[in-house]
């Protein structure tokens, strides 16, 4: 009986450990995504306007991919001599672990992504 | 007493630690999926990472030395001029004039306005206007700069064409010299009709030679052979003439600088463009590098160019890269997983013949009109 309930205890941390940690990978596949394709809108939306819609998309998506986690979003362009060089698209969440066990987690790690574009200008 | 049990026929005293090996088979089953789930976790990751490189570089491809090539038409009206008869003078309708198929990159030509470089002068009673039509627009990349049809021939061509445009605008505007104005410039280069507007002397040389008059009327004005004051009457025309063509001189040498970049671009090799555009795709790449992998690079690049126009991926560039994923359970899984990711990044622009339905008299930067057709999605096609 004491073998049974040790047994089920350890089997059920692993468990919960692989739920976590699948957990963890997902999160941070999702905010490389996030900052991804919020920097590939930056650099298509050249004219302007690129910048709001990127983070604008990068929200988008995060709403879908990662919902009620609210990551926090930054894109700006990096200037080389004055002239628009690249646009970052930076993303980092406040992971919390076991939020599955309770809604605020128990400790928690900043996962953090960054994707540089060209600034995309046509002659 | 002990119960005996009978399992086969090995007799067995008891069931006692066949939790504990069922447990140990579990946990190290467990202990497997763990390693494998995190494995999976790193590999998808770094595919992940990898991915957002070769996007970054495909992109960087597909805008780095990108042109928006144009031809057009600039139609000037040129209003009313005066018409006299002896007793009254009135306006009337003045002609209209058209440069046709001046080629140059949108940016320049349509975006800052070198369109009304071309446009002559209204008529002096005014009312004139000026505009452009779009007649063809196609994107380049100086990857295929050797093999956009551009040759020297087509660059020759392309600079008489802006040279006989240029005759034709310098001498309408020096409206009522326009015909002597022709004379002179006929069979000029742009560099030989940049300097005779850029000096007064050289231009009233060619304009005396028109009629056979010396410089400065000098022989016609040493003895008394009656040609001294047609000879002046002719060198003060000559002069108003300058005076209203000379300020020409920007708009000619623009044109020459014009020719100057476009033949810069076209006489370069196309290795070296190359070279330029693997490092603009290797820049974002490097800049992008996935953490969670090693020996990381682009292994092909694809340029779909003008060169292959017809090609459902024009105009687009396809980045190739591969990436070596670190196993950190090497006695489960296999050293150095290989993975390889493509990326395909397509360079937009609208369609002229769409942005014809929309009317064809331009005076700004053309926004109107569709996409030209999203380039199929070219990864894998040649891998």
């Amino acid at each position: 009986m004491v073998e049974t309930v040790a047994t089920c205890l350890i089997l059920t941390i692993i468990m919960l450990g692989c739920f976590e940690t699948f957990s963890l990978i997902n999160s941070k596949l999702k905010v490389q995504r996030i900052a991804r394709e919020g920097a590939r809108e930056a650099a298509i939306n050249y004219n302007g306007n690129g910048l709001n819609l990127a983070k604008a998309k990068a929200k988008d998506i995060a709403d879908q991919y990662l919902p009620n986690t609210n990551p926090d979003i930054t894109v700006y362009i990096n200037k080389v001599n004055g002239e628009d060089a690249n646009v970052v698209c930076s993303v980092s969440l406040d992971y919390k672990y076991v939020q599955f066990l309770k809604k605020e987690g128990m400790g928690g790690k900043k996962i953090n992504a960054t994707a540089i574009y060209p600034w995309e200008d046509q002659t | 007493m002990q119960q005996q049990y009978t399992r086969g026929k090995i007799k067995l005293k008891s069931e006692d630690g066949t939790v504990l090996v069922i447990a140990v088979f579990l946990i190290m089953l467990f202990a497997i999926l763990f390693a494998g789930i995190v494995q999976l976790g790193i590999y998808l990751l770094a595919r992940d990472q990898l991915q957002t490189a070769a996007d970054a570089a495909a992109l960087a491809g597909a805008s780095s030395g990108t042109h928006r090539y144009v031809k057009i038409n600039v139609i000037t009206d040129r209003g009313q001029r005066t018409v006299c008869n002896k007793d009254e003078c009135w306006c009337s309708g003045c002609n209209t004039i058209s440069i046709n198929n001046i080629p140059g990159d949108e940016k320049t030509l349509i975006d800052e306005g070198g369109w009304k470089d071309f446009c002559v002068p209204e008529c002096d009673c005014g009312g004139g206007d000026c505009w452009f039509e779009l007649v063809d627009r196609n994107m380049m990349y100086d990857t295929h700069s050797m093999g956009w049809g551009v040759s020297k021939t087509t660059i020759d061509n392309t600079e008489k064409e802006i040279t006989e445009a240029a005759r034709t605008t310098i001498a309408e505007y020096g409206y009522g010299y326009t015909s002597t104005l022709n004379q002179i410039f006929k069979n000029l280069t742009l560099e030989q009709i940049s300097t005779l507007l850029g000096s007064k002397n050289k231009f009233m040389q060619a304009w005396m030679n028109v009629e056979g008059y010396t410089y400065n009327c000098g022989s016609e004005c040493a003895g008394d052979t009656g040609a001294c004051y047609p000879c002046e009457e002719w060198m003060s025309k000559g002069d108003q003439a300058y005076k209203k063509v000379s300020d020409r001189k920007k708009f000619v040498d623009k044109c020459i600088q014009t020719m100057s970049n476009m033949r810069t671009a076209n006489s370069r090799s196309i290795n070296k463009l190359d070279e330029e555009y693997t490092q603009a795709a290797g820049r974002f790449f490097e800049a992008n590098l996935p953490k969670n992998a090693s020996d990381a690079g682009i292994q092909k690049i694809t340029v779909y160019g003008y060169d292959q126009k017809n090609s459902p991926y024009y105009p687009s560039v396809v980045v190739y890269a591969t990436a070596k994923i670190k196993t950190m359970f090497p006695s489960l899984f296999p050293n150095d997983l290989q993975t390889t990711v493509c990326a395909s990044g397509a360079t937009s622009f609208r369609d002229a013949d769409d942005q014809k339905t929309w009317g064809n008299k331009f005076y700004n930067a053309l926004t109107g009109g569709k996409w030209y057709r999203v380039p199929e999605d070219a990864c894998w096609v040649d891998w």
